[in-house]
C-alpha cells in the first residue's frame, strides 16, 4: 500500500463553555445571568490536520482518510473529503495526458448487514428496521462483553421476527493488542440511512468513520475487512 | 392450503410459464406472506423484499415481480410513509404523493409546513393487500 500524507491548517467551529467567573459583574447583570445559566460560545479554531490518501494495490482501491480529530462536524468532514478528492483529481490530471476523475465510489451499505451477521468485533451501536415498520436504535454499554448481537433482549427480538432485521447503521469496536500502552479499541461507524433500505440505488453509503487506531496497521486491518466484505 | 391459495399458485405458474425465475420469486413472496404474521409483513422495504426473494434478482426481474404481484394478481400493494426523523413515521395517501409528483410541493402531515427536499422524507414500502389477507385468514381456518 502506498500512502501520501497531506498536512493542512484548517479552521473549524468549536463550542466552548464560558464560566460565569470569567465575565465581568456588569456583563452578568446586563444579561441577567442567574445561578442556573450556562454560557456557550462558538469559537473558530485553527489546527493542523493530517489527511492520508492510500493507494491499495491489492484491492485496487484508493482510500481518502480525513483527519477529524473527533472534533470536526460531519458536514465539515465531507467538505474536506471533497477538497482532497479534488486535489487528487487535479494532481493526477496535471501529471498525465488525460483528465482523471475519481468517480467510482464504493457503496459500503451492504457491508453493514455483513458485519452484523458476522462475529467480527463487538457491535456497540445499531440502527435497524423490522418488517412491521418499526425503527430501532440500540447502544451497548462500554464493556468488552457487551455486544448487541448477543444481547438477550436483542437476540430474543430477532428470533421473534425470524431474523428479519434490516440494519442501516452500525458501529463495531475491535480490541487490538493487550499490552499496556499499546492496546487500542478502534471503532468503525458506518452511518447508513434508512433511505438506503428503501432506495438502495439512489442512496449509496460512501463514507465510514474510524476512530481510536494507534498505528497504520490498525487502519489497514479495518479497511481490509470492509473491502473483503464489500467484495464477497 | 385452500382452493383460493392453490388458484394463486396455479395462476402464477400459468402466467409466467416461460420465465421460471419469476415464478420462483412470486411464489417465495406469496409463501412468505402466508406463513408470517400480518404485523411482520406490514412494512416491507425494497431491501427486505429482495431478501425474501433470496437469490438476487436483476432489476428487470425485480420490477416484473413487483408489478405482477401488485397488479392483476393483487397480492401486494405499494404504500408511502412520511418520516422526518422528528415525528413518528406516518402513512401518506397515494393522492398526496401523486400531487407532490405533479407540483413538487409536499405538506408535512405533522406540522402543516411545506417540506424542503421532500424526496428525502417519502419512503415507499410494500404490504399485503386486504384481499390477500382475507384469503390468508380463510386459509388459516381450514
Amino acid at each position: 500500500m502506498t500512502s501520501i500524507s497531506i498536512c493542512s491548517v484548517r479552521h473549524y467551529e468549536e463550542t466552548i463553555v464560558i464560566q460565569k467567573s470569567e465575565l465581568s459583574p456588569d456583563a452578568i447583570e446586563h444579561h441577567n445571568l442567574g445561578e442556573d445559566t450556562k454560557i456557550f460560545a462558538k469559537k473558530m479554531t485553527k489546527r493542523q490536520f493530517y489527511d492520508v490518501v492510500s493507494f491499495d494495490e491489492n484491492s485496487k482501491t484508493i482510500q481518502i482518510r480525513i483527519d477529524s480529530r473527533g472534533q470536526v462536524a460531519p458536514n465539515q468532514v465531507i467538505k474536506y473529503f471533497h477538497q482532497i478528492e479534488s486535489f487528487i483529481n487535479k494532481s493526477i490530471t496535471n501529471s498525465s495526458s488525460a483528465p482523471f476523475i475519481l468517480n467510482n465510489r464504493l457503496n459500503l451499505f451492504p457491508v453493514i448487514e455483513k458485519l452484523y451477521k458476522s462475529n467480527i468485533g463487538r457491535v456497540c451501536e445499531l440502527g435497524f428496521l423490522v418488517d412491521s415498520g418499526s425503527i430501532k436504535s440500540e447502544k451497548a454499554r462500554k464493556n468488552p462483553e457487551a455486544d448487541i448481537r448477543t444481547d438477550t433482549f436483542h437476540a430474543a427480538g430477532r428470533n421473534a421476527v425470524s431474523g428479519a432485521v434490516s440494519p442501516f447503521r452500525i458501529a463495531v469496536e475491535w480490541h487490538f493488542r493487550d499490552k499496556e500502552n499499546d492496546e487500542c479499541f478502534p471503532e468503525l461507524m458506518l452511518p447508513g440511512a434508512k433511505k438506503s433500505l428503501y432506495e438502495p440505488l439512489n442512496h449509496p453509503l460512501t463514507i465510514g468513520h474510524i476512530k481510536g487506531c494507534l498505528y497504520e496497521e490498525d487502519f489497514k486491518k479495518i479497511t481490509t475487512q470492509i473491502i473483503s466484505f464489500k467484495n464477497e | 392450503m385452500n382452493k383460493k391459495t392453490n388458484e394463486i399458485f396455479e395462476k402464477i405458474s400459468k402466467d409466467w410459464s416461460t420465465e421460471p425465475r419469476i415464478i420462483s420469486f412470486c411464489k417465495k413472496v406469496t409463501e412468505h406472506l402466508l406463513r408470517t404474521s400480518n404485523k411482520d409483513t406490514s412494512h416491507l422495504t425494497n431491501h427486505s423484499f429482495k431478501k425474501i426473494l433470496g437469490e438476487t434478482p436483476s432489476n428487470e426481474e425485480f420490477i416484473k415481480t413487483v408489478r405482477y404481484l401488485s397488479g392483476s394478481i393483487n397480492i401486494i400493494e405499494i404504500a408511502f410513509d412520511f418520516n422526518d426523523n422528528i415525528h413518528q413515521p406516518i402513512e401518506i395517501p397515494h393522492e398526496e404523493v401523486l400531487e407532490f409528483r405533479r407540483t413538487g410541493v409536499l405538506v408535512n402531515p405533522n406540522t402543516g409546513d411545506i417540506v424542503e427536499s421532500p424526496e428525502d422524507f417519502i419512503f415507499l414500502f410494500f404490504r399485503p393487500t386486504t384481499d390477500f389477507l382475507t384469503i390468508k385468514e380463510s386459509n388459516a381456518k381450514h
